[in-house]
């Protein structure tokens, strides 16, 4: 139905996450319509992220390859002996955004799941147990997603981090601020009520 | 008479696929067999979401499109959340039974007793001691209701041995040998009625486990959750590769 190059580019949109068909055809006439200029600057934004990120070696967040650590790491103003781990780069960034934390990371990319495959050595979990042996810390907050998954993740660290005597917190599990008590879905409601804190 | 397009099933969800776009694809055992349904911006927190995730019990409202194979979840109810499934010692464990649920329902005539023995185990896990137990002895026995058990004797006497791919544990022959102390504890597992297998001593568990993996890969799948119980399995020397 289209010209080649034009059911090219929607194919390869199309591959991105949360980018459906229509969604791949509106974007594709959307570059067609722009000029030159502005699709040579999105090509080159695209390839110059990619050849210009890595992982941080010290948490393996998302850092620029001509830098030692990532920004974070790299700060003075952060807490060293103030770890909290996440299972992905972006859960670093959302974390960062409440302004609420001043400590460093360690982003595991992804979290336990033996069905599929995935054990502690396929995530930066030995690294972090180097991390912890060179550098120490006086906490490690357990931020992984509260799926199953995350929560296993969290149980295994803690019991690791346990057995090291490294004092250990797991993130709250609660009602989202702003919302209605009603409706709020049953098993956040039933954890928020099992780990309820006392009020002074 | 067109078929509804909505239909509400209740059922375990045995796997969860987070796809790029945020969406997951819940894949769910009932009494008449295995479904799939797709959840819009499952990586949500809370909600449906929330309910949806593994090892949960639910009712789902899903809603089929035309020309479209997967269908959309609507709404869910929680029947029955297991806590302790996620505690790590016991994760490993629930993962095996869900990964081998997901593997054995291709044929919805096991549904009904694939998912009674699917929730037994998951419930025993939940509250046994001993979760390494509940999981061999469930693990073994959705084997057999799915018709791959091995034919065993009664009571052998002699050198055992698991011939794999001929599906029984016999006397001689080929296939994996079984150690004399093991083989008891192997025959009641492939054919000892259920109440007296889960009240049965099994004594060298890690071989049992081993005999599990290597008769499961042959007969269903290589399960891959059985790698974090038995992180050692190459231990291929404890028998011949089945022929």
């Amino acid at each position: 139905m289209f010209p080649p190059p034009l059911t090219h580019l929607i194919r390869e949109l199309g591959r991105l996450p949360g980018v459906g068909p229509k969604s791949a055809q509106r974007l594709a006439f959307h570059l067609f319509q722009q000029d030159h200029a502005a699709v040579d600057t999105l090509a080159a934004a695209i390839l110059d992220a990619k050849a210009s990120l890595t992982r941080c070696p010290n948490c393996h967040n998302i850092m620029a390859v001509d830098s030692e650590t990532c920004h974070i790491c790299s700060s003075p103003q952060r807490n060293e002996r103030l770890l909290c781990i996440v299972e992905q780069p972006a859960d670093v960034l959302a974390i960062e955004r409440s302004g609420e934390y001043d400590g460093q990371y360690h982003v595991l990319h992804g979290a336990l799941s033996p069905m599929n495959g995935v054990g502690p050595n396929d995530l930066t979990i030995p690294h972090l147990w180097e991390r912890l042996g060179e550098t120490g810390a006086d906490e490690v907050i357990l931020a992984t997603s509260t799926t199953v998954e995350g929560e296993a993740t969290a149980m295994y660290l803690a019991r690791s981090l346990h057995e090291q005597g490294v004092t250990t917190s797991r993130i709250a599990y609660g009602i989202p601020v702003g919302g209605d008590l009603e409706y709020a879905d049953e098993v956040t409601l039933g954890r928020a009520i099992t780990h309820r804190r006392p009020v002074d | 008479m067109s078929r509804s397009r909505y239909v509400v099933r209740e059922g375990i969800v045995i796997r969860r696929t987070p796809l790029p776009s945020g969406d997951v694809v819940a894949t769910l055992l009932s009494t008449e067999g295995k479904f799939r349904a797709v959840a819009r911006k499952g990586k949500r927190m809370g909600g449906n979401p929330g309910r949806l995730s593994l090892f949960h019990d639910v009712t789902v409202q899903t809603y089929s499109r035309k020309n479209d194979d997967l269908a959309v979840v609507a709404q869910v109810t929680l029947n029955g959340v297991l806590a302790s499934l996620a505690d790590a010692h016991v994760y490993p464990y629930a993962s095996l039974l869900a990964e081998l649920a997901d593997r054995l329902a291709t044929d919805v005539e096991h549904g009904e007793s694939l998912h009674a023995w699917l929730a037994s185990g998951l419930r025993g896990l939940n509250q046994d001691p001993d979760p390494d137990r509940v999981a061999l002895v469930h693990a073994w026995m959705m084997l057999r209701i799915a018709g791959f058990a091995p034919d065993a004797p009664a009571n052998p006497t002699g050198a055992t041995r698991l011939d794999v791919a001929g599906g029984r544990i016999q006397e001689g022959g080929s296939g994996l040998a079984v150690a004399s102390e093991v083989a008891p504890d192997l025959v009641q597992l492939a054919r000892g009625r259920a109440r007296d297998t889960l009240a049965w001593p099994l004594h060298d568990r890690k071989s049992l486990w081993r005999l599990f993996e290597r008769y499961a890969a042959w007969h269903v799948a290589e399960l891959k959750s059985v790698q974090m119980i038995v992180p050692s399995v190459p231990e291929r020397a404890h028998g011949h590769t089945p022929t």
